[in-house]
């Protein structure tokens, strides 16, 4: 195996280990910790709600943006990820009433879009942003 | 009432407004966020994490 070989089979551990352990623990204490500051009105807590979501959302598309470049997922999977991403920051961008079940349901359609592997690495991140959202009032 | 749990209770604002002081000691210009800064910033969020994906999906034929 050469130096080059050893290299990337590493990196491909390190995003491995990072995807399954360490992240989803980071994320999981990032959602916990993000409460509204208390001097908010309502429709700046909702703001901060919405901000919450998009960091949350952010995470797991970069997640699975270094998945990819690290070979760990394939394109076609990081690219569902990504449009996902796409269409739900546009969601919450328009600011609708019910945005917060739409993104619930665009995340379920993306969990049936991805392949087994995929869906089986990208499950702690999917799981966590089911939680970040049934956690959130507006 | 428990003289002990009486002083407590009266003491207890003044423990917060140190520990408000103490934290603003630490942590000097950190002002409290506004509706306006938030929604500011989720605006900056959204636009800034639109770009990439549009420019990762133009890489990766999105």
């Amino acid at each position: 195996m050469t130096m080059r070989e050893q290299r990337r089979y590493f990196r491909a551990f390190v995003a491995t280990a990072l995807l399954t352990f360490a992240v989803p623990a980071a994320m999981m204490t990032q959602a916990a910790c993000a409460k509204a500051p208390p001097n908010l009105t309502p429709v700046g807590v909702a703001a901060w709600n919405k901000l919450q979501v998009v960091h949350d959302l952010d995470l797991a598309r970069d997640i699975a943006i270094a998945a990819e470049a690290n070979g760990v997922i394939k394109t076609a999977d990081a690219r569902a990820v990504v449009t996902y991403h796409r269409s739900a920051l546009r969601t919450v961008q328009a600011g609708e009433a019910g945005w917060k079940a739409a993104v619930s349901t665009g995340l379920d359609e993306l969990s049936r879009d991805l392949s087994p592997e995929a869906s089986q690495k990208l499950a702690p991140y999917i799981a966590l942003l089911r939680a970040v959202l049934a956690g959130i009032s507006s | 009432m428990n003289p002990l749990l009486q002083f407590a209770i009266a003491e207890v604002p003044e423990l917060i407004a140190w520990f408000k002081q103490r934290h603003a000691e630490a942590h000097p210009g950190q002002e409290p966020l506004t509706d306006d800064q938030v929604k500011a910033m989720l605006a900056q969020a959204l636009v800034s994490s639109l770009a990439v994906d549009d420019n990762w999906l133009a890489v990766h034929g999105g």
